[in-house]
């Protein structure tokens, strides 16, 4: 996404909060750019479209506010993922008590008919709406596979299952969006 | 075990669809196929294509990390005590030329009517207050932000 260094693509994340915790804050683009299309990606699968950029920018603007509290227990990805997650349940938290998120995005896109039709729209507040029903442990798995695309294997190993526990539990998360989305 | 075999050959063969899918060796499921993998499989296909339009680009990215500098920017200012937040070289310089305007006000009858006053000092301080007033305010313009 950014043209940065082999050098600096090899420096790892929490070296590089280190350092921008000791003031080095230009280094923070490196980490911004290193994560932002993860980050990105898992909102606008729960996220309505209009909002996807907002949320996003809440999830960084959080994550700076807590790096100096970040310990390096677990890893940064794994730390912005929960904060990720963080942000989209206060998102339909706050949304809830207004209007339903959905229905306000719909409305939003039919207001701004400029970028993307109103079927995909429709289809992504369907599988949003799907996608958010769903016990933590389905979604979590399927945002894993698709928003993130980590192989089966590096999710059984973020997850302490092992591979075919975890193919398991894919299977049965799809079979269980499938439901929902039938509904 | 039968079963249980069948099971986990069904969730090998869609979690290898989604490998598939994802590395973009396979766009679609062949025709004709049914049964509960077929659905699954579906499925699959409609949480791919939910998010794989819109994706990032350079010229976005780079506007939103602007977005999120000037917002940081903007929340460390609010956090600055307030005297901090007043008390910068473009305050010092407003604060200075309206002291010199002030003073300048105050002496104007001396320049208009020079019998009020009488001195020929008070006025040369008028035209030096004039003099320093003229370069703070071309300091300040200068200074300004853009």
């Amino acid at each position: 996404m950014q043209n940065n260094s082999p050098h600096q693509q090899e420096i790892s994340d929490e070296v590089l909060i280190r350092r921008y915790l000791n003031g080095e804050v230009e280094v923070f683009d490196l980490l911004y750019y290193r994560h932002l299309p993860k980050v990105h990606k898992r909102v606008r699968y729960v996220i309505p479209p209009n909002d996807v950029e907002d949320v996003t920018q809440e999830v960084f603007i959080a994550a700076v506010k807590a790096l100096p509290s970040f310990r390096g227990d677990a890893k940064f990805s794994t730390w912005l993922r929960t904060l990720t997650n963080h942000k989209v349940a206060e998102y339909y938290r706050k949304r809830s008590r207004k209007q339903e998120p959905q229905i306000a995005a719909l409305t939003e896109t039919l207001a701004h008919p400029d970028n993307l039709s109103f079927h995909s729209v429709e289809e992504r507040i369907y599988l949003q709406r799907a996608l958010m029903s769903l016990p933590e442990n389905y979604r979590e798995i399927l945002l894993l596979r698709f928003a993130e695309g980590l192989q089966f294997n590096e999710i059984a190993e973020a997850g302490n299952r092992n591979l075919e526990a975890t193919k398991s539990l894919f299977r049965r998360a799809v079979t269980a969006l499938r439901h929902c989305l039938e509904e | 075990m039968n079963q249980r075999n069948e099971s986990v050959e069904m969730d090998n063969q869609l979690a290898e669809f989604s490998d598939r899918i994802l590395n973009d060796e396979e766009t679609a499921r062949a025709e004709g196929l049914t049964g509960e993998l077929a659905d699954l499989e579906k499925t699959v296909l409609r949480l791919n294509a939910a998010a794989s339009q819109e994706a990032l680009n350079e010229a976005q990215s780079k506007r939103m990390l602007l977005r999120l500098k000037e917002r940081m920017r903007r929340e460390q200012e609010e956090k600055a005590p307030f005297w901090k937040r007043f008390f910068n070289p473009q305050f010092g310089f407003l604060v200075v030329a309206a002291a010199l305007t002030l003073f300048l006000v105050v002496n104007a009858p001396a320049v208009v009517n020079p019998d009020l006053s009488g001195t020929a000092t008070s006025k040369s301080g008028v035209y030096v207050a004039a003099g320093v007033l003229t370069l703070f305010m071309a300091a300040y313009w200068l200074m300004r932000k853009k």
